[in-house]
Formats: C-alpha cells, sequence, structure tokens
C-alpha cells in the first residue's frame, strides 16, 4: 500500500437524530482500488455522502492527501479531485447527455481540459457519443449509469466514489460497467467502490471492507475477503436474516426522509 | 366586431410581454431555491421609484436608467438573500414565507414613509404615443416598447440558461440540488445569484412600468398575486411555462375587460380566480414538474 | 383538578368582561373592543397554524363576517348579538369549502390559495354594489346599534369564549391528530385519522370565529367598505401576533396580540399617525422574529430540520 490518500478516522454520521454509520475507520491509498462491502443498510452509501459531504460528520476526521477536509462543503471537494457517482445515478434528467458531461467538469480544475476529458469519457463510454443530445432522464438505467461515471470523471478526479454502480443493471450491462471501471483504475485513478454485487467489486478491487449495522466488521485483501467465510456471513447471509431485513427497512426509512437516493 | 377581436389580440399580447418580464424573475429564483419571494412585488415597486427618480431629477429616460436599475436590483436582491434568507435555508417552509412577507412589509412601508402613497409616473414621450394600425385598432407605443423589451430580456435569460456555465448550472441546481454539488457547484452561491438575477428583473419590471401603470408603494401586491397567478399557471419553475402563463392572463383579463360589463373592475380580480381555479385542477400547471406537497 | 381551575378562569373573565368595561374610560374600551377582534383573528390563524395550515387569507372570513352582519341588519334588523349565528355559520361555511377544494396543496401553495381567494372576495365585494354597496360601503342601520359598552363587553366575551375554545381544543384528544398533521399527514393517516376531515374541521372553525371579528368590527364602528372588511393588514397582524406571543401555544395570540396592540397605538403616538410606520414595525418584527428567534420556531419543527444541499423537500424528478 502507497501513501494513503482517503483516511477515515473513527467517523461518526447519521440523518436527523439517527446514527447510521459509527466508528468507521479505513484508508485508501493512491492509486489503489478499494471497495465496500456489505448488505442493504449496512452504512455504505452514508459512508460515501460523508466522505463527499453531502451530510455532515457528526465525529471523527475525514483526511484527504494529509488534508483535515472533514468540515468542507461538497463543492469544495470536488474541486479537490473527489468525485462522486451517486447511487441511483441521479443524473440530471431535463438536461441533455452532453450537459450532463459538461456539467462534470464545472470546478475550475477541470473546466480548462474539458474537451480533452470528454474525449477520454466517450472513447470510454462509446454509448454516451451516440446518445449526446437526448435528455438523460429518458435513457436506459444502464446508459444512465454510464452517463453517471462519465459524468463524474469528466471533473477529472483524484478519488472517484462510485456508489452501487451496478444496481439494478442487467448482468450483461454489470460486466460492461465493471469493464470500464477496470480501464479507469488502470489509468491510475484511485477508486472507492461501494457495491453488492460481491463478486464483481472483488474482482476489480484490492482491498475491501465488510460493513455491518454501520460499523467496520471486517477488512482484507480481495482475495482474502473472497475466501472469508466472514464476508459469506456478513451480507449474503445476514441479508436474508430477521433482524437485519428489520434494520435494512428502517434504514432505508430514514433515507427516504432524506434525498439523493436510498440505503444507507 | 371583427376589429375588436384584433384589438384584444393586440392588447393581450402587449401586456402578456409586460407580465412576463413580472413574473420571470420570481419563476427563476422558485426554481432555484424553491423558496416564494413574498418581496418580489415590492423589488419591482423600488425599480420604478428608482426609474423616476433618474427621471426627474437626472432627466434620464426609462428606458436608458433601466440598465442602472438592473445592475442596483441585482446588488439589492443578492444583498437581501445574504443577510436574510441564507442564514434561514435549513429552517421549515413556514419561515421563509413568513420572513419574506415581512420583508416585502419593510420595503413597501419605507417607500411609505420615504415617499408617501402619492401616485407618480415618468412621462417620457412615448408613454403617450399610439399608432393606428386601422381607424379603430390602435397601439399604444409604450406598451409596445415595453413588449419588446420583455422579449429581448426573456430571450436574453433562455439563451444564458441554455449555453452560458453558470445558466446550465443554474438549471442542475433546480433539478437537484445534491447531484448539483457533486458537480463542485456552490450550491448557496447559486441561490444568492439567482435571488440577484430574480431581483435584476423586478426592477427592470419596474423601470418599464414606471411609465406604464402610476407608481405608489402600493403597487407591489397586485404585481405579486398577478406573478404569482402567471408562475402557478405555467407550473413554477418553467422559464417558458411563465411565458405562457402571462399571456393566457394578460387575455383573460384584456377580454374581461373588453367584454363584460364594469370589465375592468373585475379585470382587477382574474388573477385571483384563475390562481385558485389552477391550484384546484391542475396544482403542477401547465408545464410544471414541481408536486405541490412542497 | 386543571379543568376546574380552567372553567374558574374563564368563568372569571367572563365576568371581568361584563363588568369592566362600565368602569373604563371611552378610550380604553374601544382598546379593549379591538384587541378583542385581534385576539379573534390570532387565536383562530394560530388554530390553523397548529394544524400545519399557514393562512394567508384571515382577511377573507373577516370581510364574510362584516358583511353578512350589516346586510342582515340593514335587511332583516337582525340585533348584533344573533348577526355572529349566519356570521359564524358563513364563515365556517366557506373554510370547509376553502380546506374541501384546496384539497391537496400543502404549506406554500395553500397559503397562496387562502391569499387568492380572500383577495378574490373583496373583488366581488367591489364588483356587486347591488349587494355589498361596492366602494362606496355600506352603514348599518343606526338605530340598532347597541351602545359602547355593550360592544366592548360583548366583543371581551367573545374573545373569551375563543381563548377557552382553543384551550379545550388544546387538551382534547384532537391536539394529537392536529399537531401530528403539522409534521406529517400521511402520518396520521397511519394514525386511522383521516387527515382531510381534520383539515375541514380546524378550517371551519378558524373561519367561524375570524369572522365573528368582522361581526364586532361592523357594529362597532358602523360602517364597511371592501378595503377594510378585506384589508390584508387583518392577515398580518393575525400571524404576527401569534409568531410574536408564541406560536401553536394557547396563551401566545392573546400575549401577542396585547403586545403588538400596545406596539401599535406607542408608534402611533410617537409618529403621529403617520402612515406606514405601523406597518413598518409589523414587518420588522416578522424579519426579526425568523432570523432572531430560529430557535423558538425551527425548535417546534425540529424534526423536519435538513440540511440545504440534501433537502428532501425537493427530491430529484428522476425515475
Amino acid at each position: 500500500m502507497t501513501a494513503a490518500m482517503l483516511e477515515l478516522d473513527n467517523i461518526r454520521a447519521g440523518y436527523n437524530d439517527a446514527i447510521a454509520v459509527e466508528n468507521i475507520s479505513l484508508t485508501v491509498g493512491q492509486s489503489e482500488v478499494v471497495c465496500l462491502l456489505g448488505a442493504n443498510g449496512a452504512g455504505k452509501t452514508t459512508t460515501m455522502r460523508v466522505v463527499t459531504g453531502l451530510i455532515p460528520l457528526l465525529g471523527g476526521t475525514i483526511r484527504y492527501n494529509g488534508e483535515d477536509i472533514s468540515q468542507m462543503p461538497p463543492h469544495e471537494r470536488v474541486t479537490a479531485g473527489i468525485c462522486l457517482s451517486p447511487e441511483g445515478r441521479q443524473v440530471f434528467p431535463d438536461l441533455t447527455v452532453m450537459e450532463n458531461l459538461s456539467l462534470g467538469s464545472f470546478n475550475r480544475r477541470a473546466r480548462r481540459n474539458r474537451a480533452q476529458t470528454l474525449d477520454q469519457v466517450l472513447t470510454l463510454f462509446p454509448k454516451l457519443a451516440e446518445r449526446s443530445g437526448q435528455a438523460a432522464g429518458l435513457m436506459s438505467g444502464g446508459e444512465q449509469q454510464m452517463l453517471a461515471i462519465g459524468r463524474a470523471l469528466m471533473g477529472q478526479p483524484k478519488l472517484l466514489a462510485l456508489d452501487e454502480p451496478s444496481l439494478g443493471l442487467s448482468p450483461k450491462m454489470v460486466s460492461t460497467v465493471f469493464e470500464s471501471i477496470q480501464t479507469i483504475a488502470r489509468s491510475g485513478i484511485t477508486i472507492l467502490l461501494v457495491e453488492q454485487n460481491t463478486r464483481a467489486a472483488l474482482s476489480i478491487a484490492q482491498r475491501g471492507y465488510v460493513l455491518s449495522a454501520g460499523r467496520v466488521v471486517h477488512e482484507g485483501t480481495a482475495a482474502d475477503l473472497a475466501q472469508s467465510e466472514m464476508v459469506q456471513k456478513a451480507f449474503v447471509g445476514a441479508a436474508f436474516t430477521k433482524q437485519s431485513v428489520r434494520k435494512s427497512r428502517r434504514e432505508r426509512r430514514l433515507a427516504e426522509s432524506n434525498p439523493g437516493g436510498a440505503g444507507a | 366586431m371583427a376589429s375588436l377581436i384584433f384589438q384584444i389580440v393586440v392588447d393581450s399580447l402587449l401586456l402578456g410581454g409586460v407580465y412576463t418580464l413580472m413574473a420571470v424573475g420570481l419563476s427563476l429564483a422558485f426554481g432555484v431555491t424553491r423558496i416564494i419571494n413574498f418581496a418580489h412585488g415590492d423589488i419591482v415597486m423600488y425599480g420604478a421609484y428608482a426609474a423616476f427618480f433618474a427621471f426627474v431629477s437626472l432627466n434620464i429616460d426609462p428606458l436608458l436608467s433601466l440598465l442602472f436599475v438592473a445592475i442596483l436590483g441585482a446588488i439589492g436582491g443578492y444583498l437581501l438573500f445574504k443577510l436574510t434568507l441564507d442564514r434561514i435555508l435549513d429552517a421549515p417552509g413556514i419561515n421563509q414565507v413568513l420572513l419574506t412577507f415581512g420583508l416585502g412589509l419593510v420595503l413597501q412601508n419605507v417607500a411609505v414613509i420615504l415617499w408617501t402613497g402619492d401616485e407618480r409616473s415618468t412621462t417620457p414621450s412615448y408613454a403617450f404615443d399610439s399608432w393606428f394600425l386601422s381607424d379603430d385598432i390602435v397601439v399604444a407605443k409604450g406598451r409596445l416598447i415595453a413588449f419588446g423589451l420583455a422579449v429581448a430580456f426573456v430571450v436574453l435569460l433562455l439563451a444564458w440558461l441554455r449555453w452560458s456555465e453558470l445558466g446550465r448550472a443554474t438549471r442542475a441546481v433546480s433539478q437537484n440540488r445534491a447531484a448539483a454539488s457533486l458537480m463542485g457547484i456552490n450550491v448557496r452561491a447559486m441561490y444568492a445569484l439567482s435571488f440577484g438575477l430574480s431581483s435584476s428583473f423586478g426592477t427592470a419590471t419596474g423601470a418599464i412600468m414606471s411609465f406604464l401603470l402610476p407608481i405608489t408603494p402600493f403597487m407591489g401586491f397586485p404585481i405579486l398575486v398577478k406573478a404569482f397567478a402567471i408562475i402557478i399557471l405555467g407550473g413554477l419553475d418553467s422559464i417558458v411555462g411563465t411565458v405562457i402563463g402571462a399571456f393566457l392572463l394578460a387575455t383573460a383579463e384584456t377580454t374581461i375587460a373588453y367584454v363584460v360589463p364594469q370589465g375592468i373592475g373585475w379585470a382587477e380580480g382574474v388573477a385571483f380566480f384563475l390562481l385558485v381555479i389552477v391550484l384546484i385542477v391542475r396544482p403542477t400547471g401547465i408545464l410544471g414538474t414541481v408536486g405541490r406537497d412542497a | 383538578m386543571i379543568a376546574v381551575r380552567g372553567w374558574i378562569i374563564i368563568l372569571g373573565s367572563l365576568v371581568v368582561a361584563l363588568v369592566a368595561p362600565h368602569f373604563l374610560p371611552p378610550g380604553f374600551s374601544d382598546w379593549l373592543t379591538r384587541l378583542s377582534t385581534l385576539i379573534l383573528v390570532a387565536a383562530s390563524w394560530n388554530m390553523m397554524a397548529n394544524a400545519g395550515l399557514i393562512s394567508l387569507g384571515h382577511s377573507g372570513f373577516w370581510g364574510l363576517g362584516a358583511y353578512s352582519a350589516a346586510l342582515l341588519a340593514n335587511a332583516f334588523h337582525i340585533p348584533f348579538w344573533l348577526s355572529i349565528v349566519p356570521a359564524m355559520l358563513l364563515g365556517a361555511f366557506f373554510g370547509a369549502c376553502l380546506a374541501y377544494i384546496t384539497g391537496r396543496l400543502r404549506g406554500l401553495f395553500f397559503a397562496i390559495a387562502t391569499l387568492a381567494t380572500s383577495e378574490a372576495l373583496r373583488v366581488v365585494a367591489l364588483m356587486v354594489p347591488k349587494l355589498t354597496g361596492g366602494a362606496e360601503g355600506v352603514f348599518v342601520f343606526d338605530q340598532i346599534r347597541p351602545d359602547r359598552i355593550t360592544m366592548t363587553s360583548f366583543s371581551l366575551c367573545l374573545a373569551v369564549a375563543t381563548v377557552a375554545t382553543s384551550y379545550f381544543l388544546s387538551r382534547s384528544r384532537y391536539q394529537y391528530a392536529l399537531r401530528a398533521m403539522r409534521d406529517s399527514e400521511s402520518a396520521v393517516q397511519m394514525l386511522g385519522v383521516n387527515p382531510a376531515r381534520f383539515r375541514i374541521g380546524v378550517t371551519a372553525l378558524s373561519g367561524a370565529i375570524a369572522s365573528c371579528a368582522g361581526v364586532i368590527t361592523a357594529w362597532f364602528t358602523g360602517y364597511i367598505d371592501p378595503g377594510s372588511a378585506f384589508d390584508l393588514k387583518i392577515t398580518i397582524s393575525a400571524q404576527i401576533a401569534p409568531l410574536f406571543g408564541g406560536l401553536y401555544t394557547v396563551t401566545g395570540p392573546v400575549v401577542g396580540s396585547i403586545a403588538i396592540l400596545a406596539l401599535s397605538e406607542l408608534t402611533r403616538l410617537y409618529f403621529n399617525y403617520s402612515g406606514g410606520v405601523g406597518l413598518l414595525v409589523y414587518g420588522c418584527i416578522l424579519v426579526f422574529g425568523v432570523l432572531m428567534m430560529p430557535s423558538g420556531l425551527v425548535g417546534l419543527w425540529k424534526r423536519r430540520r435538513k440540511p440545504v444541499v440534501t433537502d428532501a423537500a425537493v427530491p430529484a424528478r428522476a425515475k
């Protein structure tokens, strides 16, 4: 592992008065691909939202390249190089594909290289070039997912955060999207990946953390995690126990009273 | 009969232009911030007074002072937002309603104290000029100028929204503010910007109104209600919907004023009746997408 | 025990209301009459606010009450004490209709709808001179106007009755449903309560009470016109008094009414009736009240608070 790019130290966060994640500590190294695994409602999306600043941090610190960014507003984090492709894609439905992509490079740093980045993104996702004039809301889920990732890439991220890129996609589309993520990773961009599709996630990640009930319960290399029984239990098995179902319902309700997609 | 219909069409068109200008600022600010500015009518009133004083003491034509008035409006709106609304963005909607309502009261009554309730108006030569298209069809020159300016402003706004970097960001914020902040857009700054722009449109409207309507501290309220009716007709956050709503209201008012006995008095109430009917029959307006549960 | 004390206070207040005006100077009984009308609109506004309904149309109820009293007095010589019955029925009916037709409208849009309806009523009053006398207004049939002292007692009694109503409402089992409606109507639905019926009920009650204030004014001044009966100032004071005194409380509107009436007397004293100052003060109260006492207001709404960038009130339009 190289020098840590992102460090979460004992973070705590939640919605309204309910705490969704607690005591989460993790690091992401330079040019590393790290995945967060866990059942629905384990706190993965909440962690992503805290990292990008969409919800306030209630405790602990977040360091990015050694600098404390705990109180930094979300738009400044984007300028600093943290770009998120959010859960549920969240494309701007009435704007065209091209407008969505241009917005991705709104930040000062990325705006200078917009044309160049756009070329790279369209090479990675040729489909987006075909659809460039279409309203984003009218595209299929898979296309919207590509757009969401492409839009995040337009911000020239140093750290690319991907939240559930496989959600709601056909198996074929999942493999297409994951191939693209692999390509992005090879270009040297650090990736923090939240995924429920464990197999797909572990196939491209180097390391992973397993979250359950808002805490880190396990961590290790991708190879270790793929073998681990703990992982199976933590989300594959646990996802179907009564308790976790009840819990995930509660978290879904919490998330519904908050925006930007469901799940925590 | 034919000429009456034609006259109604002409008058509706001209009035619709002014109404568009009046409502477009309110719609823009609402689209971005989801706050209805109950002080918008009073901002229009201040624009009218600014143009009036420029005309009377500096002898500047309202069409010329319009530019400065619009700039002043932008600065004023921006400051107003920063000093007040910016502090209670996280508060429940009722606070924002009461706050802008109170701001409107303050603005109006400062004007009452400063300038009394006397009616004033700017009197450039074109305010009294008319063209006769035929024997019985009249086009008031002042209204035609107002119409032309309104069209120009709205086209400029639409172009800005469509093609400029900030305009695109404005649309992004109005569609999904969380996602917009993920684009590196400073959402609060966009709120302030949209309020500034909105007020700038408001004061510009006032400058134009200065030669169409009597200027009093109380002119803001009817303007506000008409603007409400228009944007609710049009669907709140759609600029194109606002344009349609403005022309609908103008047509309804003009027709009633011409056709119904004592119609001019009733025309004053058209906005209220339309408002209630639209809110009941089609709460999302003509082109709107905003649910009315907000 | 508390209920007994409540009854004693109410009965005591009624006795005071009946007796006091006989011993007070005329200026003061004028003031008390105005205070009573203000308490009526403020308390009735507060009842609706308590259920999450922001009314910007209380001047509509007021005007309806004033006109119905004046017109019935002139046509049928209905005495003042009886005229509150048709006025209240009309106010309640209008309130019920308003709540019914605005159906699903919430918050801001409900507020705008109420504003528009009350203004529409003003236009109607102005434009149907055969019935209402139009812009010239109507004089109330002078022979049956009661004297000042009777009027003051009468209006004070109504004010006491109103406060008693909101007191009993706040202690009744309905209070929970109403307060829950303020937070979320769907939650109320889950409790097995029909929120539509509560909306209609509370708006009708509020309308009936507010129209009484109009009745009092019509009899007291002996003259009404569309401009004064449907004055927006009525609505403004109806919302400022509870805000100032304490939103959603029983005593808040009373305390607030006394405070803002005293305040407006003071400004009148110092600024010598010059127009604008009174309303400027009201505006300042609103602005600073909302800005400086956010905990007072927001505290009660705490559960609704969210960070701005992730505001769920405006979800993404996607899907």
